[in-house]
């Protein structure tokens, strides 16, 4: 059987991302010694969680057929908040994992509510949302520093060993729930209904408004989330920490095959498209690459992803106005 | 008799399932006006395609002026001087009236590369005052009413001098005295010896201006005959008498008199002037008429998706209490659902499986805490999928990959699994196989007999004449004749469909 990479993704799934994961893996496994080290796997591992989550937010957006530019300004922002409330005492630590997240659920409801009530492109409007929550995060914290609770980042970034048990099992219930939510409740199935034809959804009675902005929030809350890892990560907040995420995020959810037309796209492929762009950054790590190498890499994986994603769309089209 | 200015020579189209042009033979004279009339369906729109080059005939050829010619695209067409006024809107809303008429027309007023925008003004005015439009030229077109866009129309189609000038459906937003205003633009085109091919479904307009008339019935030609020569009720039996081929369900015998939706003077805008019937409980309704007579209007107004304007009024009742829904959603909570004609864009979400589509509007009956309840929506939809016959390899099928009669099912699926009292069907047999069809029919008949309501629009009689209890005849936004399935025949509804005998 001939395995055809453009099939593969033409299919709407995942399988595509796991093909060139494979790959991939297998690649540099064989060029980089130290790629196949347990501690680098171990490595590898803590960094697949943040992607993953920021990823699959951003795929919650992108499954209704919008699009959220502000998901890096969100992690830093959470970073910072934390940063400036957690102490070491209980309930401090507790504040300061609330309070991100509250934030989150605000930017998430703001962006929402702009997209819905004012019909305003999504893009353009959490492009705004990136500009204004990058101001709040330098009002907050201009340089890095800041504290993060030690107690707080051992529960998160628990290892069993050399085995990164805490990034590993939020990964694996972050990603059961998200499954859950998109494939057996009400919301998730209108998720897919708005991205795959919304007016059609309308009628249908699905009140379209509310699950676009179900989606926004959650994706902030993950990004909340992420913010708060990565923040306990280097146990201090930085505000350029979200910088990457912008176009990880949206890689990771592309790559991962959701459609960037919404309607299109499961957790399962996010978790692939996590992984690989893990690798890539370890990747540009043990084989030394300057920046600049990096963005013309990544530039082109983007690229190709939305290439991918649009051959998809047009051989949709095709299909449609072949059967009336 | 002037001269032929083009003979469309036995012309044949055929597109998947149906023949849409079966060798029809239709010729132009110099300085004529030249109606072409038929039920939907019947042709008109592909021959006029295939005249202006937007489609190619598979046989048959068009003779220009003793010449053949092959046109490949629209443009070849318009070199010919062939010009067409399309019944959309085919202008761009933020460019000026002027910009409008010379759009892809700029290299005319081009000097070293810059457009001189005071001479392209000024031609622009000299166009529209000869069509006899006073228009101020530096109006952006979504400033203008639908009837000065349609002058815009005009004038952008005389901007290449054209010889042949095709109108489809032009007077449909006109009101009687701007249509006035168009004859008189005919009549001076016609003077100055173009050429004009006008499809109306208006038999008044045409008898008032055309001096031929072809009839188009199922692709074929029926005729060509002059105006003087007949009368209207000639020309509407022309159109009639398709062959019949479809087995329909029979009627049962008992009906309840029992109302379940009434409405009342209802009216929307220029689209619904006044309609009020009342639906009985079990009954197939018909609304009969030519396309575009208001009877899409009505459906998405009962449904609560047509947009209510200050001046609209008219009231609705279910079961006798006044109803007032502003969203699908109230619609299908009232028991009210809708399948519109455009399944594709408005019915279906076709990336999605065959399952989620057809469980959407009715989730919420089948959830425990906002967990969907997996084993219970799968026999519901395995049930509506044997019971409507939907072929497809598993519920998991995307819709995209499916027929479009399977496609219609599904939709039909859905919002059966909400049990509605009534059910708006509009045109639900439209690029559809004949199999699938007849499918339809028994379904919509054994649905009204386990106490569904429906009402059908369709723009085909045989179908409106075949399965419906009674019919509505609608007619330029108003309800003009009812009668009663099965005891009337094709010619007497067609009359009703054409305007005549109010």
């Amino acid at each position: 059987m001939r395995i055809s990479l453009g099939k593969a993704f033409r299919r709407g799934n995942y399988m595509g991302v796991y093909l060139i994961l494979v790959i991939f893996i297998i690649f540099l496994s064989v060029m980089s010694p130290s790629f196949r080290s347990g501690r680098n796997w171990s490595n590898l591992a803590t960094r697949i969680f943040p992607l993953f989550i920021v990823g699959l937010g951003e795929s919650f957006v992108m499954l209704t057929g919008g699009i959220d530019i502000s998901i890096g300004a969100q992690v830093s922002l959470s970073a910072a908040i934390a940063s400036c409330i957690m102490g070491d005492s209980i309930s401090s630590i507790m504040l300061g994992i609330i309070c991100p997240l509250i934030g989150g659920v605000l930017v998430g409801l703001l962006n929402g509510f702009v997209v819905t009530r004012f019909k305003v492109a999504p893009f353009i409007i959490t492009l705004g949302t990136m500009v204004l929550l990058q101001g709040l995060t330098f009002q907050i914290r201009w340089m890095p520093g800041g504290y993060i609770s030690k107690e707080f980042a051992d529960v998160v970034l628990y290892r069993l060993g050399i085995l990164p048990l805490g990034p590993l099992v939020s990964l694996i219930i972050f990603g059961f729930l998200a499954i859950v939510i998109l494939g057996k409740t009400p919301i998730g199935r209108n998720i897919y209904a708005v991205g795959g034809n919304e007016e059609a959804a309308r009628l249908a009675g699905v009140n379209t408004s509310r699950v676009k902005i179900f989606a926004y929030v959650l994706c902030s809350l993950f990004c909340a989330l992420a913010g708060l890892y990565e923040g306990a990560r280097m146990q201090c907040a930085d505000p350029h920490v979200g910088d990457p995420f912008l176009m990880d995020g949206i890689m990771v959810a592309t790559l991962g095959g959701t459609s960037l037309f919404g309607g299109q796209g499961s957790p399962i492929g996010v978790i692939g498209g996590a992984i690989f762009i893990a690798s890539l950054g370890n990747m540009f790590n043990l084989l030394d690459f300057n920046t600049f190498t990096q963005y013309i890499i990544k530039g082109f994986v983007l690229v190709s992803c939305i290439l991918l994603s649009h051959l998809q769309v047009s051989r949709r089209t095709e299909i449609s106005r072949r059967q009336v | 008799m002037t001269e032929t200015i083009v003979r469309m020579e036995s012309i044949s189209k055929t597109f998947p399932g149906v023949k849409a042009l079966d060798a029809v033979t239709v010729e132009v004279r110099k300085g004529t006006v030249h109606a072409i009339v038929g039920e939907n369906g019947a042709g008109k729109t592909t021959l006029i395609k295939i005249l202006v080059g937007a489609l190619r005939p598979d046989r048959g050829e068009i003779i220009l002026k003793g010449r053949r010619v092959f046109f490949k695209s629209p443009a070849d067409a318009q070199r010919e001087r062939i010009s067409v006024v399309h019944q959309e809107s085919m202008l761009v809303p933020y460019l000026s009236v002027a910009e409008n008429i010379f759009i892809g027309q700029n290299r005319r007023f081009s000097h070293f590369g810059f457009i001189n925008m005071r001479e392209l003004y000024r031609r622009a005015e000299e166009i529209l005052n000869s069509v006899g439009a006073n228009l101020d030229t530096e109006l952006l077109i979504s400033e203008l009413t639908p009837s000065e866009q349609k002058q815009v129309e005009i004038a952008k189609a005389l901007v290449t001098d054209p010889e042949i000038l095709i109108l489809d459906e032009p007077t449909a937003p006109l009101s009687e005295r701007e249509t006035q205003a168009l004859f008189r633009i005919i009549r001076r085109l016609k003077k100055e010896g173009k050429s004009i091919v006008y499809i109306s479904h208006r038999l008044e307009e045409i008898f008032q201006i055309a001096d031929l008339v072809t009839v188009l019935k199922d692709g074929k030609l029926v005729d060509t005959v002059f105006i003087s020569e007949v009368d209207k009720d000639r020309v509407v039996s022309m159109t009639v008498g398709r062959k019949i081929d479809t087995a329909f369900p029979e009627r049962p015998a008992v009906r309840t008199r029992e109302k379940v939706l009434s409405v009342r003077n209802l009216t929307r805008g220029n689209m619904l002037k006044g309609v009020s019937f009342d639906l009985y409980r079990g009954e197939i309704l018909g609304i009969a008429g030519l396309k575009g007579q208001g009877q899409e209007s009505l459906l998405r107004a009962i449904f609560g998706i047509y947009p209510k304007g200050k001046k609209d009024r008219g009231e609705i009742y279910l079961f006798g209490e006044k109803l007032n829904i502003n969203s699908s959603l109230q619609a299908m909570k009232s028991g009210i659902v809708f399948l519109s004609e455009r399944r594709n864009e408005e019915g279906l979400c076709l990336t999605l499986p065959v399952r989620h589509n057809i469980a959407l509007p009715s989730m919420d009956k089948r959830q425990y805490l906002e967990v969907i309840k997996w084993e219970e929506e799968t026999r519901a939809v395995k049930k509506m999928v044997s019971d409507l016959k939907i072929r497809t390899p598993s519920l998991a099928q995307a819709v995209e990959y499916l027929s479009g009669g399977n496609r219609q099912k599904v939709v039909i699926g859905k919002w059966l699994l909400t049990e509605p009292y009534i059910f708006l069907v509009d045109e639900p047999t439209v690029g559809i196989d004949v199999e699938t069809k007849v499918e339809l029919y028994h379904l919509f008949r054994r649905l009204s007999n386990q106490g569904v309501s429906i009402l059908m629009v369709s723009s085909d009689l045989i179908e409106i004449l075949g399965l419906c209890d009674r019919i509505l005849v609608m007619y330029n936004g108003r309800i003009v004749k009812e009668f009663k399935g099965g005891e009337v025949t094709e010619q007497e509804v067609a009359k009703a469909m054409w305007g005549e005998g109010e």
